[in-house]
């Protein structure tokens, strides 16, 4: 039995005259481990994963819900994550520098000015193509470990390049492309219930090519590219777009 | 309805949920993650002259409550209603029927409706004026210290018969009525306001400065739970229910959260009456206060005599 385990029922098995009452806590006693953090308990885990499970497929531009499902729901997968990134030396770099990417700590400027195939470029014509900003992720906030915490933030935000370096848009099929790619590159649950779920709110004959030609090509490319957690963004900017793919794995998808 | 309807870019969403929230719309409590070293300075800290209340559990300088609350109820108003229904299962709708049926305003009542926002307590006055009496005198003015809430209430009068002389909407502080003249009021409604008001006992004088001899000062408000038992179902349920249900219907955790805690801080049942005393009212010995809901809600009432 794990370790965790044995102490939630160490309380039972000690065999008392009366079964000891449960103490409800009203409030958390654990203090916020960082800004905006939310120690929340199983039963409040378990309403906000169901609950941004239902509302993120009823309304699916509902992208909060989708972040609230991930942080809910990563829990024993976070710290497998941690492993894969303390694997590489540029994923033990970020560990250790912690890098935000927001419209603060991201010249945006500087990399739209950048030569044609460069990383840098390609992000930010693609932040252009689909109207969108780095400033747009939610903070995380259900996870109490400040370094897993930290580290379910980069992969929100790193989630920008995943598109860049597949070359999919935002719209709800492509970002299930990417979901399945991250299914198979990450192993998180969240991307996992959105890649099933998700495909049910899609048109069949969008649905259909995408569980047959792209679902297939996302899950064995991300099944065979390196984690993408580990990945300097940042230092990248100026290597060439093709260059990098091949370097980390990811070959083109079918047209 | 599917299709290039679902196409809707992500951020754009994001991003005005996001403004929605009460996270990020007061810097000073909740800074957002730290950001690089490099970034801009952080807003400056507040003076330490200005004395220190209560927001929620927080605490924060008096100056400052005022538009923390202000931003609570921009970020809820549109969904306050949604809200409403979803964290008392509807209830809340019998606790406001009840209260206008009980305060009984008929005869061509002048009414002061405060913090009223979203008009939920205006429109029953004067339909239970119109149905029960067929009085269509009686004129409520919907006092609110926030435009947003006034902008819904409004909205939804527009829906109704209700016009000209019978309701107006001012945009005001509760503790301040200067545009209200003294004992010009027949009855004074609050109805889940008070709490939020930096000082309660000025809100109490200002009520009593404006409604006329035998004129009716009325408040409802929540309150603390009588039964043991149930006050540990009801804190559970505040606390550990309600803050989230708040961030997945209203993508906003933090205002949900203010208003649970301020419900935890008002003074219950007996302290708040004697308050209502002490700033002038004559309150009734036999039944100074009344339960709704097993003290989860409570109407208080005293007359100016």
């Amino acid at each position: 039995m794990s370790p965790r385990i044995e102490r939630a029922l160490a309380p039972l098995l000690r065999a008392p005259a009366t079964l000891p009452r449960p103490r409800v806590r009203y409030t958390s006693t654990q203090a916020p481990a960082y800004p905006l953090h939310v120690p929340i308990n199983a039963f409040q885990r378990t309403l906000l994963a169901v609950g941004s499970a239902f509302t993120s497929l009823r309304d699916t531009g509902r992208h909060d819900m989708v972040a609230v499902l991930s942080e809910t729901t990563a829990g024993p997968f976070l710290p497998a994550l941690r492993n894969k990134m303390r694997a590489t030396p540029s994923g033990r770099q970020i560990l250790r520098e912690r890098p935000r990417i927001t419209e603060a700590s991201v010249d945006l400027a500087k990399l739209g000015a950048m030569k044609e195939g460069t990383l840098g470029r390609a992000y930010v014509d693609w932040l252009r193509r689909n109207k969108v900003t780095p400033d747009t992720r939610d903070p995380v906030r259900y996870i109490d470990d400040p370094e897993l915490a930290y580290i379910m933030q980069r992969y929100r935000e790193s989630h920008d390049f995943y598109h860049v370096l597949l070359g999919f848009g935002v719209s709800l099929p492509a970002e299930l492309v990417v979901k399945w790619f991250e299914l198979a590159n990450f192993n998180l649950p969240v991307a996992l219930l959105s890649g099933v779920f998700g495909p049910l709110r899609m048109e069949p004959a969008e649905r259909r090519r995408l569980l047959r030609t792209y679902g297939t090509w996302a899950l064995k490319c991300g099944g065979s590219a390196q984690c993408l957690i580990g990945v300097y963004w940042e230092n990248e900017w100026e290597k060439d777009v093709g260059v990098l793919r091949r370097e980390l794995g990811v070959f083109e998808p079918p047209t | 309805m599917k299709g290039s309807a679902l196409m809707a870019t992500r951020r754009q969403l994001a991003s005005s949920l996001r403004t929605r929230s009460f996270a990020s719309s007061s810097s000073l409590l909740n800074q957002s993650p730290p950001p690089p070293p490099s970034s801009a300075s952080r807003p400056p800290p507040p003076p330490s002259a200005d004395p220190a209340t209560h927001f929620g559990f927080q605490s924060v300088p008096e100056s400052i409550k005022e538009s923390l609350v202000k931003g609570v109820f921009s970020s809820v108003a549109s969904s306050y209603d949604v809200m409403n229904d979803a964290m008392s299962l509807g209830v809340h709708r019998l606790w406001k029927d009840h209260y206008v049926q009980k305060m009984n305003p008929h005869g061509g009542m002048t009414c002061l409706d405060v913090a009223g926002g979203t008009g939920d307590i205006a429109i029953r006055l004067l339909d239970h004026a119109r149905d029960r009496h067929g009085d269509r005198e009686t004129s409520v003015q919907v006092l609110d210290i926030n435009a947003e809430m006034l902008e819904e209430g409004k909205k939804r009068f527009a829906k109704t018969m209700y016009h000209g002389p019978q309701v107006s909407f001012t945009l005001g502080n509760a503790e301040k009525l200067d545009t209200v003249a003294d004992n010009s009021i027949d009855l004074y409604t609050i109805a889940f306001g008070i709490r939020n008001c930096t000082h309660v006992d000025q809100v109490l004088k200002e009520a009593y400065r404006v409604l006329k001899p035998g004129g009716v000062f009325s408040c409802l408000e929540f309150s603390k739970v009588t039964n043991p038992l149930l006050a540990q179902v009801y804190n559970i349920y505040s606390f550990q229910v309600i803050p989230n249900i708040g961030h997945i219907v209203a993508a906003d955790r933090d205002s949900y959260q203010y208003l649970v805690e301020s419900i935890e801080r008002f003074p219950d049942q007996a302290t708040f009456s004697r308050m209502i005393a002490e700033a002038g009212f004559t309150v009734s010995q036999r039944e100074p206060w009344e339960d709704l809901t097993f003290g989860i809600a409570a109407l208080h009432t005293g007359v100016k005599l």
